[in-house]
């Protein structure tokens, strides 16, 4: 990485990124920071990574729990395994949904908007072209193989680095961006051009 | 404009994070990728897309909520349930437990409703422990709500509970907080050391410089120089007293710390408690001889009694061997009990120092206290046999509270002091313990406990609440003969 992170992706803290950068160097320092706040800083994202992985929305708050007192549980392997606290926590999160997939036969189906709550906009039409556009999102994302649509969860959903969604799927960060890149084009030509300028002006919107 | 030879991977793997998570134009990068402008454009606005659907994403509320308070569970569960402790966990402990403690605390308080029950259960936390930072927090507060001699008391409160602290740490191993509460317990012993010295080092200097030696020393009336002096030397000693102590305490610890990291903070700490204690005797020697210079410029000739005739060493130095009290030859008896001091008040402080110094064991204490200050009446077994009723007045000085009072009765019984009175009225003017007495010898003050003074018959201590105000408290000391003693006029 040739540069510094900004502000993470989805309203994340800045300090995650100053994790990324420091990966290797003090991680009981940069990840014990992160884990004074643990629940208040990574709830959302979790939460948004595994509803984008599990269909119903019940089933991924109840799952969400399960990763922070996973994580309390296993505060001792995060210092063993020497990752930025991210990583960790995904990874955690990561198992957690492939455990809830070995345990109930059905697979996801459009999770997004179901798992979820959609942001009551003061706009009812751009809510509702939101909806529409997670819909076709998610129906996309189910063409995407399992590996892709986990890069795209971590990436996007989760607000990780390539090198972060890496470390939680044990592949290296080149990997990654491939699986990131490929993921995409596809993505690109299902969604077609209305619904990325969609998704562009919601990015602006969101305030970067 | 960059020219870049990485897969185009790589590069929308940057531009992705400069668009999305720096918030930086995409324009702008696009502009440095030519060679890839269309396909990282429809790229970056896929993941826009992507980006834009998981920010409409929004928890329910009582997902989080129950969420939150299932993690809140497993930390509490956690730490009941292992011993953390454990070498495996210290290295990461060091730096985040406190923290990340600090934040399950405030959780806690938060979900409770009220902070109360959370600050109170912190107060016998340790390092280590999850409430530990909010017992911090609430030191803070009470050390940022304090001032003059509250905040003396606060900071030897804080002293105190650090070396507590310490002993607990030893004996759980939980060694790797030893060398910040040394660290603490210096520092805070600096700085209780300079509150204390300070105003006597300049009471001293004042009188010293002609200020405050002529008037009639120690009438102790007034707050002038030399009242002062001698209300802060009392605290002196006490300090000092309080330094052996926790000396004595740290000093155990160490016999018993098989760490040679823990053994060595340790030493470092009894050398600096020992540092400070230097300083503090420094102080009292000064304020020793000039006490004794101004009260033989005084009372002049006379009465070699009270210090002359008593042992010449300073208070102070604690060379406690003679110390019988020196005879008042002038004290009528007087008519039944107490308020002597009114009728003789002409006569014999003409002709004597104002003060006296006599040495014995102090067999019971009568603390009486209210919210107008404490006052500590003690009855000291002289060497001769003869029993002197003296007392410590706080009400001189600020907030002394009940139970700062009561900690001094217990430390104190059973003491050997040497203690500077006055004649009129047998108020303790400055007082050397020179043989901890039983609350000091076990290391901790029990204000619950009773007297435990061998055998004599000692007055009841502790009992708050029990007489009158401050100005009754006044008339109750003067002295109170027994046996064969002495009394003061």
């Amino acid at each position: 990485m040739l540069y510094l992170r900004g502000p993470a992706l989805l309203e994340a803290p800045p300090q995650e990124h100053a994790g990324v950068a420091a990966k290797g160097q003090d991680h009981s320092e940069s990840g014990g920071h992160a884990l004074a706040g643990l629940y208040e800083q990574y709830y959302d994202r979790v939460l948004r990574y595994v509803a984008s992985r599990v269909s119903n929305r019940d089933a991924a708050e109840d799952l969400a729990g399960d990763v922070f007192v996973r994580a309390v549980e296993s505060f001792g392997s995060f210092k063993d395994k020497g990752v930025p606290v991210q990583a960790w926590l995904f990874r955690i999160a990561h198992n957690i949904v492939i455990d809830h997939y070995r345990r109930s036969a059905h697979r996801r189906s459009s999770p997004i908007d179901e798992a979820m709550d959609v942001a009551s906009g003061s706009d009812p039409q751009a809510e509702v072209e939101h909806r529409l556009t997670m819909e076709r999102v998610n129906a996309m994302m189910e063409r995407l193989s399992p590996a892709q649509q986990e890069v795209i969860a971590l990436r996007f959903m989760g607000g990780l680095s390539a090198e972060e969604a890496g470390q939680v799927m044990g592949r290296t960060s080149g990997a990654i961006r491939e699986l990131q890149r490929t993921a995409l084009k596809s993505l690109r030509s299902l969604l077609g051009p209305e619904m990325t300028g969609l998704g562009m002006a919601g990015r602006e919107g969101g305030g970067g | 404009m960059m020219q870049d030879r990485r897969p185009f991977a790589d590069i929308l793997d940057e531009c992705l994070d400069r668009v999305l998570f720096m918030g930086e134009d995409a324009e702008t990068c696009l502009a440095d990728y030519p060679d890839h402008i269309s396909e990282l454009r429809e790229s970056l606005m896929t993941a826009g897309a992507l980006r834009g659907a998981a920010t409409a994403l929004q928890p329910s509320t009582a997902g989080r909520r129950a969420s939150r308070q299932r993690f809140l569970e497993a930390l509490d569960k956690r730490r009941n349930a292992r011993p953390w402790w454990r070498p495996s966990w210290a290295g990461v402990l060091v730096g985040t437990w406190p923290r990340l403690a600090a934040t399950v605390g405030v959780f806690v308080a938060v979900l409770a409703g009220t902070g109360t029950g959370t600050a109170f259960a912190s107060q016998s936390a340790i390092p280590g422990d999850a409430l530990y930072p909010v017992k911090q927090v609430v030191e803070q507060t009470e050390l940022a709500l304090a001032s003059g001699n509250q905040a003396v008391q606060v900071r030897t409160d804080l002293l105190n509970t650090r070396v507590q602290e310490l002993a607990a740490v030893t004996q759980l191993h939980r060694d790797q907080f030893v060398p910040g509460l040394v660290q603490q317990i210096s520092a805070e012993s600096d700085q209780i050391n300079q509150m204390t010295a300070e105003p006597v080092t300049q009471a001293i200097e004042h009188i010293s410089s002609g200020n405050g030696g002529g008037g009639g020393p120690a009438k102790g009336g007034g707050a002038g120089p030399k009242d002062v002096t001698q209300v802060s030397v009392s605290s002196v000693l006490a300090l000092n007293a309080q330094l052996d102590r926790l000396k004595e305490r740290i000093a155990s610890m160490q016999g018993k710390a098989k760490n040679p990291h823990v053994q060595q903070a340790l030493s470092q700490a009894l050398a600096h408690l020992e540092e400070n204690q230097k300083s503090l005797n420094a102080v009292l020697d000064r304020a020793d001889s000039l006490l004794q210079q101004t009260s033989g410029q005084g009372n002049g000739t006379q009465s070699s009694g009270a210090i002359a005739g008593g042992t010449p060493s300073a208070l102070g130095t604690g060379s406690g061997t003679t110390g019988t009290a020196t005879p008042a030859p002038s004290a009528s008896p007087s008519s039944g009990p107490p308020k002597t001091s009114d009728g003789n008040s002409g006569q014999g402080n003409s002709s004597q120092p104002a003060t006296e110094r006599i040495v014995g064991r102090i067999e019971g204490v009568v603390i009486s206290a209210d919210r107008g200050g404490a006052q500590v009446d003690i009855q000291l077994r002289l060497d001769d046999g003869s029993v002197r009723d003296i007392h410590v007045n706080s009400s001189s000085q600020a907030h002394v509270g009940q139970g700062r009072a009561a900690k001094l009765a217990d430390y104190a019984l059973g003491a050997r002091v040497e203690a500077l009175v006055t004649r009129k009225g047998g108020a303790v003017r400055a007082l050397h313990i020179l043989t901890p007495g039983q609350g000091a010898s076990d290391g901790h003050s029990d204000t619950s406990g009773g007297p435990t003074s061998s055998g004599t018959p000692t007055q009841a201590r502790g009992v708050p609440g029990s007489s009158g105000p401050p100005s009754e408290h006044a008339q109750v000391t003067p002295t109170i003969e027994r046996g064969k003693g002495q009394r003061q006029g």
